[in-house]
């Protein structure tokens, strides 16, 4: 194997890499809200529905993204934002619920 | 042509349309011929899908590993599973690191190409809801849920015929299955072409439909289960005719429909778990003397 077809199967065994580890992200990403979602469904608050329906429609959208023109940076953003909401949505879950807590509500979940 | 030489063709033609000189057009054309042709870009999305529903995979095993451990409490006998489960999870990881060392057709590295990232996918998939369906209906005794004793005997004899008997003949074991290159021999062993396949999953879709109303689960973050029976029952009937186009769609269909069955599992073994742990801590909240100790399952979870 010569250096340009050394150099080319290497980048292209990185953006293999790469999408199979966004693949993996992403599933583990859904797994983390399902689990986020059941705790806003616990707290039957109502008020987080239109978060996590935001954060659902994000999913969707990555879901969508197929074929050979699927550009990793995007995916990765898209990625990001998507977390970046959950995380958001997870913390202000656990504080509606310490809160709920607090005042005698019971929020077990 | 491939991209790569056209690409490189390109490029030549830039030269000679910005007046290169024809030396420097023979010079790019010698190089593209000396190199050869570079492997071909990875499928993107046949790559992204891949990490996504192999992940899923490993969360249905561990899940799988978890309910033993969970369900209803913990029973030694079934404790003799946890290996098994660990065993397909071993060669889950093992595929992963197949494709992360080299995705795009490095056979002499060891790595997979497309095909057979495929079919070693399938594979595994199958391997899990085998199994999930012995474990389900046989170990943890939910095996009301087939009424049909020929069901429980095909539950059992694949059960079997994926883990062969050690030949020391202590137990069964995965790993004395003959290891053979991926191919598409998951679909095609059996009786007829995908037929145990085809059962196999049709089989597994009726379970975890029935688990989610037999244990009152929460259909909240299921969807699409049961999507594609009618075309399942379709394939399950007729026999598939060997490298047909009919035999590829039913090897695509059988791909898709495994990854829509893991996502789905993923979902309801959760749910499971949650009513389950519930129901454990209701009944400790109940008992006279509870504490805010763990709860005393006998396993350590973590180790």
């Amino acid at each position: 194997m010569d250096a340009a077809t050394a150099a080319a199967t290497a980048a292209n065994n990185n953006l293999a890499r790469e999408f199979f580890e966004l693949g993996e992200a992403f599933a583990h990403s859904q797994t983390a809200f399902s689990s986020v979602r059941h705790q806003v469904k616990i707290f039957r608050g109502g008020e987080f529905d239109g978060v996590c329906f935001e954060i659902k429609e994000k999913y969707r959208a990555l879901r969508s993204l197929s074929g050979e023109r699927l550009e990793a940076a995007q995916v990765r953003k898209d990625l990001v934002k998507a977390d970046k909401d959950l995380h958001l949505l997870l913390s202000d879950v656990a504080s509606a619920s310490l809160v709920n807590k607090q005042a005698g509500y019971d929020v077990a979940g | 042509m491939s991209f790569w030489k056209l690409k490189n063709y390109v490029s030549i033609k830039r030269l000679v349309s910005r007046g290169e000189s024809l030396v420097a057009m023979e010079t790019l054309t010698e190089q593209v011929e000396e190199s050869g042709q570079p492997p071909p870009p990875p499928q993107r999305n046949d790559v992204f899908l891949l990490g996504r529903w192999t992940c899923q995979l490993q969360q249905c095993l561990k899940f799988l590993k978890e309910r033993i451990l969970i369900f209803p409490r913990v029973i030694t006998k079934n404790l003799f599973f946890v290996p098994k489960i660990e065993e397909n999870l071993r060669n889950v990881e093992r595929f992963c690191s197949q494709i992360l060392l080299s995705p795009n057709c490095c056979r002499e590295e060891g790595g997979l190409d497309k095909e057979e990232c495929w079919n070693r996918f399938c594979e595994l998939s199958l391997n899990y809801f085998r199994l999930r369906l012995y474990m389900v209906t046989v170990v943890f005794g939910e095996a009301d849920v087939f009424d049909d004793r020929e069901n429980l005997r095909f539950a059992r004899s694949e059960y079997l015929r994926m883990f062969p008997k050690r030949s020391d003949g202590r137990g069964r074991s995965l790993e004395y299955l003959p290891l053979k290159a991926p191919s598409l021999d998951w679909f095609r062993e059996g009786s007829s072409f995908g037929g145990s396949v085809f059962k196999i999953l049709e089989l597994s879709m009726s379970l975890l439909v029935e688990e989610c109303v037999l244990k009152e689960l929460d259909f909240y973050e299921i969807e699409d289960l049961g999507m594609g029976a009618g075309r399942l029952e379709k394939y399950a009937r007729e026999d598939v005719e060997l490298g047909s186009l009919e035999e590829k769609e039913a090897v695509v269909f059988c791909r898709e429909l495994a990854a829509s069955l893991l996502a789905n599992a993923v979902e309801i073994e959760r749910n499971f778990l949650r009513k389950q742990l519930a129901e454990l801590q209701s009944a400790a909240g109940r008992r006279p003397n509870a504490t805010n100790r763990p709860l005393e399952t006998g396993v350590d979870y973590n180790s």
